[in-house]
């Protein structure tokens, strides 16, 4: 066994809770991320996962390393970039990802990318055809 | 100020490109020829304007001593995430990787260790 097959196993065992609970995380986890356009309530995520709700941000902190709610606006957020990247219109994308107004979603997206969705947008188009070292030959 | 670069040591670099473009599936992105050596880079597939992964040789002795001694230890310096890891597993077991940790659960993250023929280990994850 390698050094760091014994370090995985040591930190598994010092640093997750069991399998079982794991997996109970982990079914919630995958309903935020196939229904995060649905509204989900906090109440609804620790119901799939048999936990009570403190429990269950307690235990999805230390497993995902952000709480139930910071991980759905990551994956909405993410979706937001994919959707504003792809051409659709912010009205549009805010509706899709299930944003009740237009106001709320811009203020998330900027606290979370820096820049509101029509200059992200604007950026990301005017980004695509410069990346990397050629980006900095030709600067 | 942008993430655009990661550099990953290789002890080979025409070696480590077949490995990371025919093998792994990326697709090379920049090379321009600097002396003995390249500026080499690869890119996902799905995302050619992602970070690029900078195959850098290992011209400079400290690195490779650095390089062997993880490599020793099992230790990947280098990860990457996949969608499906089992499938991945499987997928280059038949091309012939080797595999130093097969799928090992760690927390809500399932891990596996290879081999890329180039003095590194490397792990794929997939965060369940």
């Amino acid at each position: 066994m390698t050094y760091y097959q014994k370090q995985v196993q040591h930190l598994r065992l010092q640093c997750f809770p069991g399998q079982t609970l794991i997996n109970r995380l982990i079914k919630a986890k995958q309903l935020i991320d196939s229904h995060f356009t649905e509204g989900l309530k906090l109440e609804t995520m620790a119901r799939e996962a048999h936990m009570s709700t403190f429990r269950f941000i307690r235990l999805f902190r230390q497993c995902y390393g952000r709480t139930p709610h910071q991980y759905l606006t990551t994956v909405r957020i993410r979706e937001a970039r994919r959707l504003l990247q792809t051409g659709y219109s912010m009205t549009d994308a805010c509706f899709m990802l299930g944003f009740s107004s237009v106001t709320s979603f811009s203020a998330l997206f900027r606290k979370h990318t820096g820049q509101t969705p029509s200059a992200f947008q604007k950026k990301a188009i005017s980004d695509k055809s410069a990346s990397g070292f050629m980006t900095y030959l030709r600067s | 100020m942008k993430i655009r670069l990661k550099s990953l040591l290789v002890n080979d670099q025409e070696k480590a490109l077949r490995f990371y473009t025919d093998i792994l599936g990326f697709v090379k992105k920049t090379e321009i020829p600097m002396g003995e050596h390249r500026w080499l880079t690869v890119v996902t597939r799905d995302e050619p304007d992602g970070v690029e992964l900078v195959l850098e040789p290992t011209a400079f002795p400290p690195a490779q001593t650095f390089q062997q001694a993880l490599f020793e230890a099992g230790i990947p310096f280098t990860a990457f995430e996949v969608d499906n890891l089992d499938k991945e597993y499987d997928r280059l077991l038949v091309a012939g990787v080797t595999f130093s940790m097969t799928p090992t659960m760690m927390g809500p993250t399932k891990l596996a260790v290879f081999d890329d023929t180039c003095g590194n280990n490397i792990q794929i994850y997939q965060i369940m």
